[in-house]
């Protein structure tokens, strides 16, 4: 069964898979990356490096 | 503007939680660095004056280029890189998450389970205990400490990531999350092996199979060891060495989830014109260069952080070797697609144009960002100053000077080469027919090459100089310091947008996203030569390997023949004019593990049975220069010495047999006496050519029988030419 179903596919059509995938996934990222409100978000979380935690004791 | 200033926990002071960090730790992993830095750049600088002068190679076996070669970039990556990378990590995700490392035995098991790991390498790839894939050398009692020491990492990281303080991951820890899972995946994909004894294995895979899976890792030990990671560091250190933040949060989200998608899937441009189906190779060259969008994104991502501070960077070492590690990384992912189109890549492959993009990365992009890490990091956790800023300055002078000899000498090697091995003239024949003409022409360019690698050294040792200089000058420390914040349960769950939360907060979530996001191209790229015998055309003319060529095969693997021999003939006019027939994939089914090598420093072996004589063989290995002017082989003087080990065939035949090889059990049982058969009638022509008979069971004439079966079952080539 699993080798009549492989020897009639074409691995060529993985190409043409591979291709429609990386597109619809790469399409969605964009997406979520500029949707609606995530502006103030980024906003706070790029200073995440920036901000330290205040020290009790020692000195640094 | 987070949530340490929201109103609640400004309020309830006494609702802070106090924490240390661990840099005692952090500490050992730089300790390490510095250390393996010194042994990697030594070995480098080693095994490129062996290629300016054949002498370096002293004639000892644990000393020889094929044996020490492994050991540079098990050395660089592993040892140098992975200890960097793990100071690093540890570095910043305290920081990030501001809590502690999760546990601190574990860390201390991690740090000497990999430092055992590396002096295990040390030990055993000088004595020929190799698989031969590239960077996953090792065997396979030392893979397992790898598998379980790099789980050890995984679960102190992440469990680390659940006792954190801050409800938002930074994007610096994606990075690191997807080098965790990916790297597990890749490496113990790649070093299935059944065991034949404590220091042996054979690849589950073979041949052409072999191949794909080999640099599907090989690929991708590149994208999650050396470049992942690093991404990380550069979105957490350059924010910090500025002090701004990144340029766009936005487009580090798009660098992250395109670059791993993408890179998962670009392994197979290693192996373009080879007989690796040619769909692979299309899907394989696509990828690649459609991956220089999300590299340049990344890298202006990184180059923008330091807008408006360029004079910064003109003065403060951190700043100069961070803003140079980067502009690297841009160069190596733009030359990295370039030599993936399939017209530039027929030219650079196999030459040392692939071995300069190599350093580019290595040394332009890795190397300068461990030194930038490193100045920050060092004076800040030992609380001193820098000992000497001048010093720095001639270190960075010194690599980037050398990186650019080394740069430019294998450019010129590599085209220079390339163009010969090419040439053909009007009558259809080859202009430079002896491979060594192409081999001798390019030495001056070893030599450039071999003193850019001192200056990289000299510019490495200067720093680790300066930074013990400057550890020394810091108090002794006996308490750590105390920090306090709110926990996370008392910061609200989400201010900005709960969608966020669901994908990028969630640390299981989002692991599981990024997991499947490099599942899709591994699945995709190997199932169907995993799963489908139809894959590669069986030829009933490839026969298994005689017990005595399996023999005089292994020796091959332990030699580390393959860093300077191909055995695959790419359909190329040239190719087949001077190596012969094309090499197709049927021919490699028995290959355990496959040898197609990376780099012709020598000729392609793959159909070069036949074309000699035993004794031109014989003479060869006891003395390239004798039988090839001008030749930079070492000589492998041992081989003559050292008896073939006839007990271990039978235990050989059996696991290959076990793996797919068409061994009968009268086959395995006859096959000592099989082996010393061959090897008799190999050493009555030898004998005719008057060497002594005691040379029988020297392991010599295994590696002769190995050489001589070469190609051959698709009909040889024809012309024999005699040792004189
Ligand atoms: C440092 C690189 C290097 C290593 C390692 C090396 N070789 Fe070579 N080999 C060369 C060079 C260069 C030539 C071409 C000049 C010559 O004929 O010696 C060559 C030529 C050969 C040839 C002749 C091929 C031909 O078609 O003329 C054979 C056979 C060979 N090597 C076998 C081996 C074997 C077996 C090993 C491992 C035990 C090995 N080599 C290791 C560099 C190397």
């Amino acid at each position: 069964m699993k080798s009549q179903v492989l020897s009639s596919f074409a691995w060529t059509d993985l190409t043409v898979l591979a291709f429609i995938i990386f597109l619809t996934f790469f399409v969605a990222m964009i997406y979520w990356v500029f949707r609606k409100g995530s502006k103030n978000l980024y906003k706070s979380v790029e200073q995440l490096p920036l901000e330290e935690a205040p020290v009790v004791r020692g000195e640094a | 503007m987070s949530q340490n200033e929201t109103p609640e926990s400004v309020q309830n002071e006494q609702k802070l939680e106090q924490f240390s960090y661990d840099d005692k730790s952090v500490k050992l992993f730089i300790h390490a660095t510095l250390i393996w830095g010194v042994v990697a750049l030594l070995l480098g600088v080693t095994i490129a004056f062996q290629l300016a002068s054949w002498k370096f190679n002293f004639e000892l076996p644990w000393l020889t280029f094929g044996r020490l070669r492994p050991l540079h970039t098990n050395a660089a990556i592993f040892a140098f890189v992975g200890n960097a990378i793990f100071a690093g990590v540890y570095y910043s995700i305290q920081r990030l998450l501001k809590t502690r490392l999760y546990s601190d035995i574990l860390t201390k098991i991690h740090f000497w389970g990999w430092q055992l790991i590396i002096v295990l390498a040390a030990v055993t790839l000088p004595l020929g205990i190799t698989t031969s894939k590239e960077y996953a050398e090792l065997e396979w009692p030392i893979d397992i400490l790898v598998a379980v020491i790099w789980v050890i990492f995984g679960i102190n990281f992440f469990m680390t990531l659940k006792r954190r303080r801050e409800r938002h991951i930074y994007v610096a820890i994606w990075f690191y999350i997807a080098t965790i899972i990916t790297v597990a995946v890749l490496y113990v994909v790649n070093n299935l092996e059944i065991p034949v004894s404590l220091m042996k294995s054979y690849s589950v895979y073979a041949g052409v199979q072999d191949a794909l899976v080999q640099w599907w890792y090989g690929h991708n030990a590149v994208a999650f060891f050396l470049t992942t990671p690093f991404l990380g560091l550069m979105y957490y250190f350059v924010p910090k060495a500025v002090n701004r933040p990144v340029y766009s949060y936005r487009l580090s989200i798009i660098h992250f989830w395109s670059l791993i998608f993408v890179y998962i899937w670009a392994g197979p441009h290693h192996l373009l014109y080879t007989s690796l189906p040619e769909w692979v190779q299309t899907l394989g060259m696509a990828f690649s260069v459609a991956l220089w969008a999300p590299s340049w994104g990344g890298m202006i991502n990184g180059l923008l952080t330091l807008r408006g501070a360029w004079d910064r960077v003109r003065r403060e070492p951190i700043l100069k070797f961070l803003a140079t590690g980067v502009t690297f990384y841009g160069m190596a992912t733009f030359e990295g697609p370039l030599l993936s189109i399939k017209s530039v890549n027929g030219l650079a492959h196999y030459t040392d144009w692939i071995v300069g993009h190599v350093h580019s990365g290595t040394i332009g992009w890795n190397y300068m960002m461990v030194a930038g890490i490193l100045y920050y990091m060092v004076p800040k956790i030992w609380k001193t100053e820098l000992f000497s800023t001048k010093l720095a300055n001639f270190q960075f002078w010194t690599a980037t000077i050398g990186l650019l000899m080394y740069i430019v000498s294998m450019w010129v090697a590599g085209i220079t080469q390339g163009l010969m091995w090419r040439a053909v003239d009007e009558t259809g024949k080859l202009v430079y027919p002896n491979f060594v003409e192409t081999v001798v022409k390019i030495v001056p360019m070893y030599w450039v090459r071999a003193f850019g690698g001192v200056l990289i050294l000299a510019g490495f040792i200067a720093m680790v100089y300066n930074l013990y200089k400057t550890i020394q000058s810091a108090k002794v420390e006996e308490k750590e310091d105390v920090f306090a914040t709110a926990p996370l349960s008392a910061q609200p769950i989400d201010s900005h947008g709960g969608s966020h939360r669901k994908l990028e907060g969630l640390p299981l979530v989002f692991s599981v996203l990024a997991f499947l996001a490099i599942l899709v191209g591994s699945m995709i790229e190997l199932m169907p030569s995993i799963m489908s015998n139809k894959f590669i055309v069986k030829d009933a003319r490839v026969k298994p390997y005689t017990p005595l060529e399996i023999v005089g095969r292994d020796i091959y693997v332990r030699e580390g023949c393959y860093t300077c021999h191909s055995q695959m003939v790419r359909p190329m006019v040239d190719e087949t004019l001077r190596y012969g027939k094309r090499s197709e994939a049927a021919e490699f089914v028995y290959d355990r593990p496959f040898q197609w090598g990376s780099r012709r420093i020598g000729p392609d072996l793959h159909r070069v049975g036949g074309k000699y004589s035993h004794m031109w063989h014989y003479r060869h290995m006891l003395d390239p220069r004798k039988v090839t002017p001008g030749s930079l082989m070492p000589v492998y003087t041992w081989l003559f010495k050292s008896k073939i080990k006839y007990g271990s065939i039978p235990k050989k035949m059996q696991v290959l047999k076990a793996l797919g090889t068409p061994y009968s059990e009268d086959e395995i049982n006859n096959s000592i006496r099989n082996a010393e058969e061959q090897a008799l009638t190999i050493m009555a022509e030898l004998e005719r050519d008057g060497v002594d008979s005691k040379m029988r069971n020297k392991e010599i004439i295994a590696l002769i029988a190995y050489l001589q079966r070469l190609g051959t079952d698709m009909g040889g080539s024809d012309e024999v030419t005699s040792a004189e």
